[in-house]
Order: C-alpha cells, then structure tokens, then sequence
C-alpha cells in the first residue's frame, strides 16, 4: 500500500514537472507573424447601423455617440448592426463576421460587431476580431447573461426605448468585461474554421495563423504525457521478463494408460427453450452545416 | 466396532501419503491423519500395512554402511545449508550463498538416496546455456555476466523426494449444451442440460519435490522433468566430482506440495473427458489420494546463486536435460536510464513535429 502511494506521489510529481517542462520549452520559441491590425485613426469605423429603422434620428444621435465614446475608451471598433429581416442562426453567424470586415475593409482589426435582430427569429450575434477575440472570445456566455437583463423579447413588438437601453447596456458590457480581462500568456482562442489564433502573449494581442503559445503547450503537455505512459509501458513490459514464470504442467506425471474409469456418464437430464425479443435498433440524427465566413472571427449568439 | 477401534493403538498405523501417525476419529470412523488431513479405512489400512515388507536386505544394509563411511558433511555457518560430497574431495564453499564451509562430520544411513541420475551435462555445456540465457536480458547487473560469477555454477545433486499416487477422482457435473437460433423478430435458445459424472482411479507416476528448504520449489518445478528412465541405484561414484545437498524437508513436509500437483493432474485427467459441452458447472469435484509410494534419490541440477541488493537471485539447469530455468536480477537503473532515453527520444520527435516548433 505504501509502495503503491509512493509511486503514485512519483507519477504526480513527473506529471506537474512534465507540465512545468512544457511551458518552459514552449517559451524558447519567439512568437511570429501577427496579423492583427491595431485600432487607430485610420481603422476607426465604429457605427450604428439600424437597418431596421428602429430608432428615431434623435436616438441614433445619441447612441452613435455612446458607440464612439466607448469605441476610443477601449481602443477598438464597434459596431451595432439592427436587423429586421430574417436569417437563418448560420446565416446571421456569417453575415455578421462578413459584415464586419466589409466595414473595416481589412481583416483581423480590433473589434466587434453586435447583431441586434428584432425580427421573430430573435437571434443576437456578437462577432470578435483582432485583440476582441482574446479579450471577449472565451466570456460569450457571459456577456450574454449580462446582456439579457436588458434585451427585451421576442415576443413582443420592439419599443425603440428599450433598444436604446439594450444598446447602452451592450457597451456597458464591453466596458466591464473588458476591465475584467486578465492576461495570461497562454490563454487563447481559436477561429476554428479558418484556423486562426487569438492571444495575448507577454502583453502584447496577437492574431496569428501560427500556432499559439498556449495550444502549442497542449500538444507539447500531451507528447510528454504520452512519453511518461510510454516510458511506463517500456519499464512494466521489460520488468515482466525478468519475473519467474516457468512452471511445469503435473499432468505429464499422470501414468499413461492407466487411468481406470469406473463410472463414466453422460445422463440427459431436461431440455428448455427460451424466447427473446430482438429490440430493433434505429438510428437518427441531423447535421449542423454552415457557410463559410471571412476568417479571424470568434463568437456566439443566443436567441430572445 | 467403536469400542474395538478406541482400544487399538492407533499410533502404531502410518499414513501411507506422508508416513505421519494416524489417528481415529470415531465421529467418521475413519483413521485420519493430522498433517495432511487424509484420512481412510481402518480396513484399508489394516491391508496397506499387510503388503508392508519390513525386511532389508544384505546388499541394502552394505550400502548404507558405505553412505556412512564415504561422505563427509560441510555446514555453511551463513546460509545454514549442509552440503555432502564424497570423502576424496573437500567443499570449500557453500553453493548458496558462496560463503566458506566448514568440515561438519560424517552423515547416517537415513541420508542414502535411493536412486540417483548422473549429470550428462558438463559444465562447459552448462556455461554456455547460462551464456545464451543472459545474453537475452540486457537489463541484468554487470557483476552477472562476469567470469567470476559463471565460475560459480556447481554441478550438485538435490535430494528430491519422489511419490507415486493413487489418486480415487470423484466428479459430478451438470454439462449444457446451448443452441441458439432467430425465427421472426424473436432470438431463442435451447438448452440442454446432462448429468455428468465421472468416477476414477487415477495414477500419477514419479511426482518430484525438492528436500532442501532453501532451494525455491518453484525453481526445481521448472527444470522439470527429469527423465527416470535413467535412474540408478544409488552409488556413491555418483558424486565423484559434485556436491549434493543433504536433505532438511521430510516426507510429510513435501506431501502438501506433492498432493496439490497430483490433484490439479487428476482434476486435468477428468476435464480432459468431459467434453462437447458449451458449459459445465460441477457439484462434486474430489480428488482423494489413498495411497503414496515414495522414493528419495538425488537428482542433477547445475546450480548458481547471486546476491543482489539483499536478495538471492537463483538460476538451475536441469543437468540431465539441458532444462534452464531462473530469476534474473534486475539493475532496475538500467532500466529507467533506457526507457527514459527512448520515451525522451520519442517526445523530442513528437514535440519537433506536432509541437509547433518545425511550423
């Protein structure tokens, strides 16, 4: 038992060595080619785009200049898009991340695009590009709790007031999630489609198609993982050759030929038959598909 | 009957699997015995001990005076272990742990073996099959595979204690047969069920079983079998130019070993004809030995020992039939050097490929 403990203690401390190992070697390597495109003056497109001709020009006014303020407060686009006509959950998805980099006219820019539908569907769409997708890729949910204290329903029809106050509040969210992000380097977030990293190594976002820091120590935590389990089947394996195995079968000491049997029988007893149903299996399902979309884009939407 | 048997000196009766006392016990009315927990008929064994011959012969008498007159015993004050050779040569060390003996006088009559096969191995022969045997195990302490060490193997004779057995097999079983078909949307099995019972004497011929407490059992098991074809009588030529082990196990020590492999070769005796069932669930599965027929001879083993980190790693070749068996010591440094050397190796070329650093 206390052997037993003791080599489990070993493995424990092989595995955290292993994982310290990993972030060590995957520091060795220099981080390269950063797509992102930082927000300045010349990639300054914040904007309110009500498609749906919600809000009277007084409203726009005054949100377009909330959407801005916070724009230049957290150094990066965003844009508002208010939709009325319906699209499909994959359709908005791609629309959205399209949208956004038409508007920028360059892809991975910093910044994000809030899809406000108002139309039956209902279905809300936050797209992240640049150091977005780093700070807010991984807290979607979140942001979506946040945000739906203020996101009137479906089910009724849309009061412009209530939109206003969803997209105040929708900034607000931007605000404090954003105060809220912490820096880790090997903290990432993955375009999956197109393959695209986003994170934030020693202070500094960047949006890469290269592997990131953080993944790359994954892979590089499982190879030795996978090298201690190796190294564990290498010893049990040799280690088994060096026991004592060999053992003579008594049967070659049974006389041959003189094994008398005095009573040797095979009596039928019964005989019983048992039904079971056989239980048809079938199976069903669907499969999700969607379009492709410009790349450099994390998100998530959810329906009101 | 009751009263006949509490009178009789039940003492006076041996059992004739391990040669203790018996005893009878009036709630069985059977004579049993203590040690090895057999027990009989007082009739069988009142006709047991009348085929005893208790004569000995002349010729018999005059061997065991030369066994008393030509061997010398040497104790080994480290390991224990009393090793007998004839008197023209002398031991010096002890073939166990390799320490030096000590002249320990001359051994009695019930010491001679009765038989004996000689070595038809040499020791050159032996040597080499040590050789091949270790050439396979990279993984053994250097100290080994080094000359000195193979200067250790010793041709010695262990007294083994050899037993016949009449074994009575009584065996029931419930046997099924199953068959299984699908009509429609229903799958149906039928089952047939047979009583099976089998009854049997079964004989089992020369089961060895080593007499010295220091030598593993499951060693000398595995150097089996020797051929008895080649038994001889005992002669104390035999040991010219060996050692051989004077015995510490008796009889009654051995027999449980002995009654467990005559058992599990009945047990296989019975298996083996009960056949063409898909399952078989028995009820009654004794294997009773009545009767055992004992010899002490010596057998020829090719013998080496060494002490590793505390612990005594023993190898044996059976020096009749080339038979090798044993424990190799593990440099387990060694081993964790080669292991972590390939599984570092392997995760230096993972990590190169999948770990982002040739991307």
């Amino acid at each position: 038992m206390k052997k037993a403990l003791t080599i489990i203690l070993k493995y424990i401390i092989a595995i955290v060595a292993l994982i310290f190992l990993a972030g060590l070697v995957v520091r060795i390597r220099p981080v390269k080619g950063n797509l992102r495109v930082p927000f300045d003056s010349r990639f300054n497109f914040s904007e309110l785009y009500d498609t749906a001709d919600l809000f009277d020009s007084t409203q726009e006014k005054e949100l377009r200049k909330e959407i801005i303020a916070c724009s230049e407060e957290l150094e990066m686009n965003i844009i508002v898009y208010i939709n009325d006509v319906y699209r499909s959950d994959e359709e908005v998805e791609d629309f959205t991340a399209n949208y956004y980099d038409r508007c920028a006219g360059e892809e991975y820019t910093d910044g994000v695009i809030m899809y406000i539908d108002i139309s039956s569907n209902a279905y809300d769409y936050l797209s992240c590009s640049g150091k977005a997708g780093i700070i807010y890729g991984g807290k979607i949910e979140d942001i979506f709790d946040y945000y739906a204290a203020k996101r009137p329903s479906s089910q009724y029809a849309p009061d412009p007031e209530k939109f206003c106050e969803t997209v105040t509040h929708f900034c607000n969210a931007m605000r404090k999630f954003n105060d809220n992000y912490e820096q880790a380097d090997f903290a990432y977030e993955k375009d999956e489609e197109n393959g695209i990293y986003f994170f934030n190594y020693k202070g500094k976002f960047y949006v890469t198609d290269y592997s990131a820091p953080g993944s790359r120590r994954i892979r590089l935590e499982c190879i030795f993982i996978l090298g201690l389990v190796l190294y564990t089947i290498l010893y049990l394996s040799i280690k088994k050759k060096y026991k004592f195995k060999d053992k003579t079968n008594p049967s070659i000491y049974v006389a041959n030929g003189q094994t008398n049997f005095k009573e040797k029988s095979d009596t039928f007893i019964r005989v019983y038959t048992t039904k079971h149903k056989i239980e048809s299996s079938s199976s069903g399902g669907g499969h999700r598909s969607g379009g492709g979309h410009s790349g450099g884009h994390v998100g998530g939407g959810r329906h009101f | 009957m009751i009263k006949e048997m509490m009178g009789l000196d039940a003492a006076e009766y041996k059992c004739p699997n391990c040669n203790a006392d018996l005893k009878f016990d009036p709630t069985t009315q059977k004579l049993t015995c203590e040690y090895c927990m057999s027990s009989f008929t007082v009739e069988y064994i009142k006709s047991v001990c009348a085929k005893a011959e208790n004569s000995i012969t002349a010729a018999e008498q005059q061997a065991a005076s030369d066994f008393e007159e030509h061997t010398s015993l040497f104790h080994c004050a480290s390991c224990g272990a009393d090793i007998m050779c004839d008197d023209q040569q002398t031991a010096l060390f002890c073939y166990y742990c390799h320490n030096p003996v000590i002249l320990a006088g001359k051994l009695t009559g019930e010491y001679k073996p009765d038989k004996v096969i000689g070595f038809k191995l040499t020791k050159e022969v032996a040597t080499d099959k040590f050789k091949d045997w270790i050439r396979q195990r990279m993984f053994v302490p250097s100290g080994f595979k080094s000359q000195q060490q193979l200067e250790k193997i010793t041709g010695l004779y262990v007294p083994f204690w050899v037993a016949d057995c009449d074994i009575d097999a009584d065996y029931c079983a419930m046997g099924k047969k199953i068959r299984t078909w699908t009509s429609g949307s229903y799958r149906y099995t039928e089952t047939k069920e047979y009583r099976v019972v089998r009854k049997a004497d079964v004989f089992t011929k020369g089961i060895p079983a080593d007499g010295e407490s220091k030598i593993d059992d499951q060693l000398m098991e595995a150097i089996e079998p020797f051929d008895y074809k080649e038994l001889k009588d005992f002669s104390m030529s035999y040991l010219s130019g060996f050692f051989a082990d004077k015995y510490d196990v008796d009889k009654a020590g051995v027999f449980p070993h002995i009654r467990d492999r005559a058992q599990k070769a009945s047990r296989n005796v019975i298996s083996a004809s009960v056949t063409g069932y898909d399952a078989v669930i028995p009820s009654v599965n004794q294997h009773n030995i009545l009767n055992t027929n004992w010899q002490y001879m010596m057998l020829p083993v090719w013998f080496m020992s060494y002490k590793y980190k505390d612990k005594v790693y023993e190898f044996a070749i059976n020096g009749q039939t080339g038979k090798l068996a044993g424990t190799p010591p593990l440099d387990v440094r060694k081993l964790k050097l080669f292991c972590g050397g390939i599984s570092a190796a392997v995760s230096v070329v993972l990590g190169l490929l999948f770990g982002g650093f040739l991307l």
